[in-house]
């Protein structure tokens, strides 16, 4: 074996994934090699340290609390027998439909709760500033939501819990804080899409 | 006598998608908490280790048609789907190729070996951490999961010898990162990492 060919073994050697014979006789026999093997080795220990140390890491209870939660809501809107679609999304965004009606037929205070401006086309940045947004949800099935630039949009506040209806993660300790939300409406006044807003 | 033979990921996925809470839970069980710990590896923040969790397991609900066992397992699935949101958090969060915070250390009844394991677990996390995601994440699944190169090549959709070559400068970043930690901890005369100078 030779440096090169060394050099090509050596992450191996290191790590003691082999025992490389040829590899660990050159290395007595270069200087080099040797030295190079030894910085391999201790950059595999400090490597192994950190995995030990992080070994009992992991996701807290309530990870699993709220996923379990979720899995229930999904189970039980699900045909039985039948994989696919696991969230009664549809009754979710009946809910939203009447909670935005409902918005949009009482007077509102003035500010920038309700925005005309096309908002449905334009990348998840274009909230406020300071804000995310998510991308828009469709209500209905097959609504083309790019036919819906120029409608008004109504900032309203949901349930945080309706989160989990699109799949989104949903910080459990804050599962009792509403969550802003924009709501499309469509010609008739009814809504037709829903972004989040953090 | 025999021993009882668990349920591949593969049998737990089915069962969960047939609406078996307890398929669901065991399968969340078992791979938590290595998603969760490539999260936390790759962003140095608990937080986000906890967030990147639950999507994970919510996209799981959502998408699991979209695993297919041909291209990879479930795990390298899940780790693939955990990559994507860990990367975008970090490109929301203007992380990506910089150094974020980590986690405090664990309780230990041995003061000074603690401080210099801390240190030494420090210095490794930070040099990871510090690396370009690119690199980080072979790291991660690597050397700190222990995946082969061809599980680490299908959770990052990539080629083996793509993840082999990237791996390899990665550890030659890693190595030049705790070589100038090490020297500047001497300068500053404190305690010296155990295993991390090279």
């Amino acid at each position: 074996m030779n440096c090169r060919e060394f050099e090509d073994a050596v992450f191996e050697v290191a790590r003691e994934w082999g025992a490389d014979v040829a590899a660990l006789a050159h290395a007595e026999a270069c200087p080099r090699c040797a030295a190079r093997l030894g910085n391999e080795r201790e950059v595999a220990a400090a490597l192994r340290a950190l995995a030990t140390h992080s070994q009992s890491c992991e996701a807290p209870a309530r990870v699993e609390r709220a996923l379990i939660a979720s899995f229930r809501r999904g189970a039980s809107a699900r045909p039985a027998g039948r994989p696919g679609a696991l969230w009664p999304i549809w009754g979710v965004a009946a809910a939203v439909v009447l909670l935005a009606a409902a918005t949009a037929l009482q007077p509102r205070a003035p500010g920038p709760a309700v925005s005309s401006s096309p908002a449905v086309s334009e990348p998840v940045e274009a909230a406020d500033a300071g804000e995310f947004a998510t991308e828009y949800f469709a209500l209905q099935p097959g609504t083309d939501l790019t036919a819906l630039d120029g409608a008004p949009v109504v900032r309203m506040q949901l349930p945080r819990t309706v989160l989990v209806a699109f799949g989104l993660p949903m910080n459990p300790e804050r599962a009792e804080e509403p969550i802003n939300a924009d709501v499309v409406l469509g010609p008739d006044g009814i809504a037709r899409a829903v972004r989040f807003v953090n | 006598m025999m021993g009882e033979q668990l349920p591949s990921d593969e049998d737990l996925l089915q069962r969960m998608l047939s609406g078996d809470e307890e398929g669901f839970v065991t399968l969340y069980r078992r791979r938590q908490a290595g998603v969760y710990r490539f999260a936390l590896h790759m962003s140095g923040s608990e937080t986000m280790a906890e967030d990147v969790t639950q999507e994970v397991f919510l996209a799981l609900m959502r998408e699991a048609a979209k695993f297919d066992a041909r291209r990879g397992s479930l795990a390298a699935f899940l780790y693939g789907i955990a990559r994507n949101h860990v990367l975008r958090s970090l490109d929301r969060q203007g992380f990506r190729d910089s150094t974020p915070q980590s986690e405090p250390a664990s309780p230990d009844a041995d003061p000074l070996g603690r401080l210099t394991r801390n240190e030494t677990i420090q210095s490794v996390r930070s040099a990871v951490l510090a690396l370009p995601v690119h690199y980080r994440e072979v790291v991660v699944l690597c050397e700190l999961h222990e995946m082969d190169y061809a599980q680490a090549a299908a959770a990052l959709g990539c080629a083996v010898g793509t993840v082999r070559s990237r791996l390899h400068r990665a550890r030659g970043l890693l190595a030049e990162r705790l070589r100038d930690t090490s020297r500047d901890s001497l300068v500053a005369g404190q305690i010296k990492p155990a295993r991390c100078s090279i």
